[in-house]
């Protein structure tokens, strides 16, 4: 595809992304989760898995508007590393450093590993 | 419901298209490899960093009272700069980087980037208190005693602001009370 079509659908799925992100964060205020922001946590999770499979499962040239419409475009807009960063931020301003740790650490530790199993689990399908 | 949704699909269509444009260079690179191994990338670095001082700065600008609507925060904060930076590209970079047998670059990689991400956060938020007391300083200055058009002063005038938030020193806001009253 032409770079201006893949740049318009990179956008394209980059907004069904971030909406897809609004909707699980107004879904999840629902359970009251009140000091841990829970939602951003499970959305960051849930999106490293998904592109560290689509890495590994759809690694092919002929592939690569796929990996960019929804790895670069989809996942890129659904995961969000500023609002991390926000609201651990946000966490240890309130003086909930524990929680603030725990977000930070929890993050990298469960993203890097569901990373790890999306790649392992794209390289046994792909 | 619906309008918010808007909000959020036109911000995360731009930041999206922003982060591609920036980062595309390497995306093809990597696109072009038979293994795809994507790792440590500044693209993603130096996009992921500036937006966390972005955040900080837009919410910083809300919570100390700028005149940024919840709708506006929502179409950068939520829409924008959700989208523009990105938590997936940059753990599967440090996941490919650990089955490289590069523990300590992944390992540096993940603890600093998001150590630079939150202090930039709390940069981009005081920075904004600054900018935002300086920006009511100087549009009180302008307005001292005719309070017309000032959406602070009149917030004073009307009793929704009050004196502890105009942070003035007391001959000033009881300049402002006879100018109002």
């Amino acid at each position: 595809m032409s770079g201006l079509v893949i740049t318009l659908g990179v956008g394209a799925t980059g907004a069904l992304g971030a909406a897809a992100r609004y909707l699980i964060v107004e879904w999840i205020a629902h359970w009251r989760v009140r000091r841990f922001p829970l939602a951003t946590f499970l959305i960051n999770i849930t999106g490293a898995f998904a592109l560290g499979f689509l890495t590994t499962a759809f690694a092919s040239a002929a592939q690569l508007d796929m990996r960019l419409l929804l790895g670069v475009g989809f996942l890129g807009g659904y995961t969000t590393f500023s609002t991390l960063s926000y609201e651990t931020f946000a966490l240890g301003r309130r003086g909930e450093s524990l929680y603030a740790w725990l977000n930070a650490g929890g993050s990298l530790l469960a993203g890097v590993v569901a990373a790890a199993l999306g790649l392992a689990l794209g390289l046994r399908i792909g | 419901m619906t309008r918010k949704l808007l909000l959020v699909l036109a911000g995360g269509f731009c930041g999206a298209v922003t982060r591609y444009l920036l980062a595309k260079p390497l995306l093809v690179m990597a696109g072009a490899l038979p293994e795809a191994h994507v790792g440590f990338s500044y693209d993603t670095l130096l996009i992921n960093l500036t937006g966390a001082f972005l955040i900080g700065l837009l919410f910083g600008a809300f919570e100390h009272g700028a005149p940024i609507s919840p709708d506006l925060r929502l179409a950068l904060g939520t829409g924008f700069l959700g989208a523009y930076t990105t938590f997936s590209s940059f753990v599967v970079g440090a996941a490919s980087e650990l089955q490289h047998g590069q523990a300590l670059t992944a390992l540096l990689y993940l603890c600093g980037a998001l150590a630079g991400g939150v202090a930039l956060a709390f940069a981009g938020f005081t920075l904004a208190g600054r900018l935002v007391e300086r920006w009511r300083a100087a549009s009180l200055d302008a307005q001292e005693g005719t309070l017309a058009g000032n959406e602070w002063a009149d917030g004073f005038a009307d009793g929704h602001v009050s004196a502890e938030e105009l942070d003035l020193p007391d001959e000033r806001i009881a300049a402002l009370e006879g100018g109002a009253r």
